[in-house]
């Protein structure tokens, strides 16, 4: 990449290990571990910025290309894009933004609604394709700008990493807003972010047809979802895991009268748990229900709330006897 | 997330190595970095730390949209009237050096309108601390815009107290709020440590606050938040202390405002009476998680909240 340990241990520096009021943010062995880490990368970097004007080589920030598709088509496998702040691509068909390269790393730059947003509109099956292993997102926000998108972030690969991303409704609801298919083994999704829409459409924030080691962290999900926030459909999932509490917690709220937060299908195996935090629509005898998998375990703390103004319960679903 | 103070994270609070190609990645931003330093008496061009310019307002009149500022431990600046400092740039990362008190200060005073204003989208400051050098300040921090962060922030009373030390207005969308610590003083005058007014989204990750608050530590007013999270689990608890008979941590005052009060709740309240358990987090139409737990006494053990609890039927 063409990084320098000085700039690395600049970037540190400035970033953690001086500018925190706390303590000393990282050891002196992590550190050094990561400048080892940063000199061991030779990887291209291309540049992306919707605002420049067109036809540039996207080798900098002033001759960025205008779209993340232009720069995937021209990386190399493991190359990294940095997109910037305010970067907008917009998504009309099915496709319309592939992932082909394995291990390329995306990162987007800006804070909150500042991120570079992808917008799926026009078509229904508008969609960014992942299709190559070992892709890495992160710090990005993806749009829903027609209603009813049948799965705008489509994973076919296995491998692919989602960290601090934000998916949410803008026109009407997309169905589902992430779909994984059966090769989508140990995708991660960490910190993902899903502002649904309020009023009913959606069937769930993320549908997943079989994978294996598939893991969701620190999720804050909510819509108004009629099959569940996170759904596992077709195929058994192995060792799945969805749980909250490695920084922050996982929030699932739905406001559909479905009152299901995750629902597993049958056979699928893996955790569910610690620290969820489950709001559910009705205030009626759903809290069992609220967690489906019949092949999963369910670690404690999992909580319910089903009305206003109360206090969490914990699911009830069967105890281990001792 | 922010781009700026990622995390670290792991089982040990260690980076992974996505935590270090992050971080490395990260040092790529486009932007230019400018250098503010009270102390410095160089050219003032703010482009390196001998020729730093002496205050965040001028640093910030420097910049682009999504810039940098590096603040240099020890630098002090006083605000001394209604937008003596406005962060107007959007996408601006403030970040200042140094450990405890040797953070940047600034010290508002001389009138109680005095502030510091975060006027545009997507600004973020880390490791900042504010003080209030004069009684009565009524929003030292007033954040009017989207997407706004406080990382690793203190607020403290040095002079009399604030009466609402951290102002949002229904602006301040998605503002984040985190690791932040409050030393309010000890007595009575505040009102409370954060007043939010109709935003959306607001998320307060594992605060320290300690005062006198008349309505709580954290109150929701005027206009319903959507979607608010107060929590914290997850690398440190949030602890809550307020020295007032109101005995009240979070108040949504205007009832209707929706959101997430725990978990990792820690609170002591001044009176060690009845009923000031489920009165010391109040939101009608909000949901509590476990554990939010009370002390009402030094030297006791704390007890869960006594909120009603769901029913499954």
């Amino acid at each position: 990449m063409g990084r320098g340990s000085a700039e690395l241990r600049d970037n540190a520096l400035r970033i953690g290990h001086r500018g925190r009021g706390g303590g000393v943010r990282y050891s002196l062995q992590e550190l050094e571990r990561a400048t080892i880490f940063d000199r061991i990368q030779s990887k291209g970097i291309w540049y992306v910025n919707s605002t420049v004007a067109s036809g540039r080589p996207g080798t900098g920030w002033e001759d960025a290309f205008t779209t993340i598709e232009e720069a995937v088509d021209t990386a190399a496998a493991g190359d990294y894009i940095l997109v910037a702040p305010l970067h907008v691509e917009t998504v009309t068909a099915a496709a319309g933004l592939v992932l082909d390269k394995a291990g390329l790393k995306i990162y987007g730059y800006g804070n909150g609604n500042r991120r570079p947003q992808v917008n799926f509109t026009t078509a229904v099956g508008a969609d960014m394709d992942v299709s190559a292993a070992d892709i890495l997102m992160y710090n990005m926000r993806f749009t829903g700008g027609v209603d009813a998108l049948t799965g705008p972030i489509d994973v076919n690969a296995a491998g692919f990493t989602m960290v601090d991303c934000v998916t949410e409704d803008v026109t009407g609801q997309a169905t589902d807003f992430i779909v994984s298919d059966a090769n989508a083994d140990r995708m991660k999704l960490i910190r993902w972010d899903h502002r649904g829409a309020a009023a009913a459409g959606a069937d769930s924030a993320i549908q997943i047809t079989g994978g294996d080691e598939i893991v969701i962290e620190d999720a804050w999900i909510y819509g108004n979802f009629a099959a569940a926030g996170i759904e596992t459909i077709t195929t058994a999932q192995v060792n799945l895991r969805v749980y909250g509490g490695a920084r922050r917690p996982c929030y699932i709220w739905t406001e559909n009268a479905a009152d299901v937060a995750i629902t597993c299908v049958t056979g699928a195996t893996g955790d569910l748990g610690p620290h969820i935090y489950a709001r559910l629509q009705d205030d009626a005898a759903n809290v069992t229900e609220a967690f489906v998998g019949d092949a999963m375990r369910f670690m404690q703390p999992i909580m319910i709330v089903n009305a206003d103004g109360q206090r969490n319960i914990e699911t009830n679903i069967t105890a281990s006897a001792g | 997330m922010q781009i700026m103070a990622y995390p670290p994270r792991g089982a040990a609070g260690g980076l992974s190595a996505l935590d270090e190609e992050i971080l490395t990645v990260l040092g790529r931003h486009r932007g230019t970095t400018f250098y503010a330093d009270s102390n410095a008496s160089g050219a003032g061009t703010g482009l390196n730390w001998d020729d730093a310019v002496t205050s965040i307002e001028a640093a910030v009149n420097k910049c682009a949209a999504d810039d940098r500022i590096l603040v240099a431990e020890g630098h002090v600046e006083t605000i001394t009237a209604a937008a003596g400092l406005a962060i107007d740039v959007a996408g601006l990362t403030v970040v200042g050096l140094g450990s405890g008190d040797r953070r940047p200060q600034i010290d508002t005073t001389t009138a109680v309108g005095a502030d510091t204003d975060i006027d545009a989208a997507g600004i973020t400051v880390s490791n900042v601390r504010w003080t209030g050098g004069l009684d009565a300040l009524t929003g030292p921090i007033d954040v009017n815009a989207a997407d706004c962060s406080l990382l690793d922030c203190v607020t403290q009373d040095v002079t009399g107290q604030a009466t609402d030390f951290i102002a949002l207005d229904a602006n301040a969308d998605r503002c984040n709020i985190m690791r932040h610590t409050h030393v309010g003083a000890t007595a009575a005058g505040a009102d409370t440590w954060l007043t939010a007014v109709g935003c959306d989204r607001l998320v307060v990750e594992a605060p320290t606050v300690d005062g006198d608050f008349a309505v709580g530590c954290i109150e929701l007013v005027t206009t319903a938040c959507t979607l608010f999270k107060v929590y914290g689990l997850g690398g440190r608890g949030a602890f809550f202390h307020t020295r007032n008979s109101a005995d009240i941590v979070f108040d949504d005052v205007v009832t209707g405002s929706t959101g997430d009060v725990g978990p990792g709740l820690y609170m002591m309240v001044a009176d060690n009476a009845g009923g000031t358990l489920a009165e010391a987090t109040v939101a009608a139409t909000g949901q509590f998680w476990d554990p939010i737990e009370f002390v009402n006494l030094a030297g006791e053990a704390s007890v869960g909240t006594d909120i009603a609890a769901t029913a499954d039927s």
